[in-house]
């Protein structure tokens, strides 16, 4: 889809407004709480794989 | 030698053999080191066919950083090796019958001729020591400079040439001595040159060897040094004010991330942190992939990169990341490596005319370790960042499909893509003061830290908004300081929907004790700043004015050095003002003054016709916001207000007075005074 600048002002213009209007359901907080931990286990993953090992922090680069 | 210089047109034979002279090494030992093919490449792709390239030498060159080596090492050993450098320039010129020596003779007599800066192409500094003489290579870069195609961290190099001065962009290559220096000491001299932080005069090769060392040294000889390992690379580094973080990008035989994610978080880094002219120091394992054998540890610098056009996939503009452009001292300045599956190709060009780099066609460059250098007070990480804007951008993207049935909009956020990197405050003020956004001056007139990061959001490479974080702030703090808009009218549509989901998330899910706070973002720090209320001293500003000292106290309004208080009354609470009433004068004997102070507060006094002194006797002379006179008029049975304080009202705009005298009668002079009548005729009839 090309979606140009004027389709992208149209569609964000009232957005507020519009969002305002419609109550947010109360369960669906529980929903956020989800993505977030599913990304924090992500980020955990990402940050363990790569720490770095005692015996490579000691290899010296020598060529 | 006997002569100060030489000059000659370029040719790999000539340049060669003025080095064998100089570093008593053979002429075919020369030609076939691959860091001379390297610069014989780089040199020619500088210019183009119908140019050539002119080499002027100097015999006698004081190379600091040599001198401390000398002394460090060269100066003890039995034979005799010279201390003084030669240096070589290089010049790029189109004329094919010119006398160059001729022209260089005219250059050194002060007239004009090739030898200028359009022409110049750098410089190398040989060392007089066999076999590894390159001691100092600063040449042109031919990338174009743009941080979303291609990059390469340089700074401007000033030379003179006896007395010509000239200079050139570049970041300075060294070749390891293998003496002073192996690969990982090459390889930090290059990042202090290259840093643009660096707050102590450029170390020399033996001088960086030294530091990574502990003072009770338990590991080998430094010299001749065979090698620095991460933690040595650290020390060094800490030793010159930087903070090291390092991380491991190997491939482990339990990994718990695809091996692709793997080389996308490489990319993120490197990006991040490169694309604001910060170098890197890059580990690889070095593999030959015919035959499978590992030749060892090799520490490059990163420099640049290169970015391949939009990838749909992802949402980092890293993950583009396609090239990176190293000093490698194993072949020379900004040699480009490509992404590979899971290796690093290293892109050499052959050439017949020195040596064809066979011996490392089948080179593999595997990512091994990667060492970043920062600013002590840059303390906040790179992956926060990130996970602060994927989060929010999922987080709202859903909120909007699954609650508010806004599917559209819900897609179209998702497709935003986030271009991360760390700024300095000077760095993005200027960027702001050259940028075409209506209100710059909310945003330059901000006391922000000297560190930022700085997450773009982009919408099919066309950016959108700027959201900035402290990245000096502590570890658990909010972090998240402003969105700066660059495209003013979608900017403004997106924080307004972002202040409805903000309230939204702030009042409905806090409450109902749902966790409030990540471990790992700082989506909570840029919710409280969007539903943030407004505060009291910003409403006093909007309704009666901003803080201003008085343009002007009079001589007479002063008294030992003292402001003369005239201040009747200041109504700060009901019974203040109880036994108040205003005089209706009528021998045009004096006038009422007004003004409102810093907090809010209405204060009245009255000015003496025979003896005026006006408002800042209302306020001691102290920062006020507004202020006029109070005339009775006849005619209307009521009392004229105006707002045309010399002292404090003469900057605003005729709107802002009108705007700021309608919010002064009806908030204060009508609540406080309900039985009189109060009208400012001058705007009566608008």
């Amino acid at each position: 889809m090309n979606i140009t600048r004027e389709i992208l002002l149209d569609s964000f213009k009232n957005l507020a407004e519009d969002i305002k209007k419609i109550p947010t359901n109360s369960s669906y907080w529980k929903h956020e709480d989800e993505i977030l931990k599913k990304s924090m286990e992500v980020r955990q993953r990402e940050s363990l794989s790569i720490r770095m090992s005692e015996q490579k922090y000691h290899k010296a680069f020598s060529l | 030698m006997d002569t100060p210089y030489g000059i000659f047109e370029y040719n790999t034979n000539n340049f060669c053999s003025y080095i064998a002279y100089q570093t008593d090494t053979s002429l075919s030992d020369i030609k076939h080191k691959s860091q001379i093919t390297y610069l014989d490449n780089f040199l020619t792709g500088l210019i183009s066919e119908d140019n050539k390239i002119i080499f002027v030498y100097e015999n006698e060159y004081v190379d600091k950083h040599y001198l401390e080596d000398y002394s460090a090492y060269y100066v003890t050993c039995f034979k005799l090796y010279r201390k003084t450098s030669s240096r070589v320039h290089f010049f790029k010129v189109d004329s094919k019958n010119l006398d160059y020596k001729v022209e260089f003779k005219k250059a050194l007599n002060g007239q004009d001729t090739f030898i200028n800066n359009n022409n110049y192409l750098g410089y190398i500094v040989i060392r007089p020591i066999p076999q590894t003489f390159l001691a100092k290579v600063c040449l042109k870069t031919y990338y174009y400079n743009n941080r979303l195609k291609k990059y390469t961290i340089t700074k401007d190099y000033s030379v003179s040439l006896f007395g010509i001065n000239l200079k050139v962009e570049s970041a300075a290559f060294q070749e390891q001595d293998k003496i002073l220096s192996a690969c990982a000491t090459t390889s930090l001299w290059s990042f202090f040159h290259a840093h643009p932080h660096n707050a102590f005069s450029l170390p020399s090769s033996s001088s960086i060897t030294r530091s990574a060392y502990p003072e009770e040294n338990g590991h080998h000889r430094e010299f001749p040094n065979s090698g620095l390992s991460t933690d040595m690379i650290c020390r060094s580094l800490r030793a010159y004010d930087f903070a090291p973080e390092y991380f491991e990008f190997s491939n482990k035989t339990y990994d718990l991330i695809p091996k692709n994610d793997k080389l996308n978080l490489l990319r993120e880094y490197i990006f991040s942190y490169c694309s604001s002219g910060l170098p890197l120091i890059l580990g690889v394992s070095v593999k030959d992939s015919i035959t499978k054998k590992d030749k060892g540890l090799h520490a490059v610098t990163i420099l640049g990169y290169a970015l391949k056009d939009e990838e749909e996939s992802s949402q980092l503009i890293s993950h583009r990341l396609e090239k990176l452009y190293v000093h490698d001292d194993r072949f020379g300045p900004f040699l480009k490596i490509t992404f590979g599956d899971n290796a690093f190709n290293v892109d050499l060009d052959s050439n017949d005319s020195v040596t064809a780099h066979h011996e490392f066609e089948n080179e593999l460059y595997l990512p091994d370790t990667l060492i970043i250098g920062l600013y002590h007070k840059v303390r906040i990480p790179y992956d926060r960042i990130k996970s602060t804007c994927l989060d929010l951008q999922k987080l709202v993207s859903d909120y909007l499909s699954k609650e508010k049935q806004k599917v559209q909009q819900s897609e179209i956020l998702k497709m935003f893509k986030w271009d991360i990197q760390i700024k300095q405050n000077k760095d993005l003020k200027t960027s702001i003061l050259n940028s075409t956004i209506e209100n710059k001056e909310a945003y330059l007139t901000q006391s922000w830290p000297k560190y930022i990061w700085s997450a773009t959001a982009l919408f099919k490479d066309q950016q959108i908004f700027e959201m900035i974080f402290d990245a000096t702030d502590i570890d658990h703090g909010d972090v998240f300081l402003e969105i700066i808009p660059i495209d003013d009218v979608l900017t403004k549509y997106i924080v307004a929907m972002l202040k409805v989901y903000s309230d939204d998330h702030f009042d409905n899910k806090i409450k109902q004790n749902y966790s409030i706070r990540n471990q790992d973002n700082y989506v909570l720090g840029v919710i409280k700043y969007f539903r943030d209320k407004e505060s009291y001293i910003s409403t006093l500003s909007e309704l009666y004015g901003y803080l201003k000292i008085p343009n002007k106290i009079k001589d007479e309004e002063l008294k030992f050095d003292a402001i003369i208080n005239q201040c009747l009354i200041r109504l700060n609470k009901e019974n203040d003002y109880s036994d108040f009433h205003f005089e209706i004068e009528k021998n045009n004997e004096f006038q009422y003054i007004w003004v409102i102070d810093k907090e809010g507060f209405l204060c009245i006094g009255k000015e003496n016709n025979d003896s005026p002194k006006g408002h800042p006797t209302l306020t001691d002379g102290m920062p006020a916001r507004i202020g006029g006179q109070i005339r009775y008029d006849k005619e209307d049975n009521a009392w004229e207000v105006d707002p045309f304080s010399g002292r404090y009202s003469s900057e605003y705009t005729n709107e802002e007075k009108r705007s700021f005298i309608d919010n002064v009668i009806k908030y204060k002079f009508n609540i406080y005074f309900p039985k009189e009548k109060f009208i400012c005729k001058k705007y009566n009839d608008r």
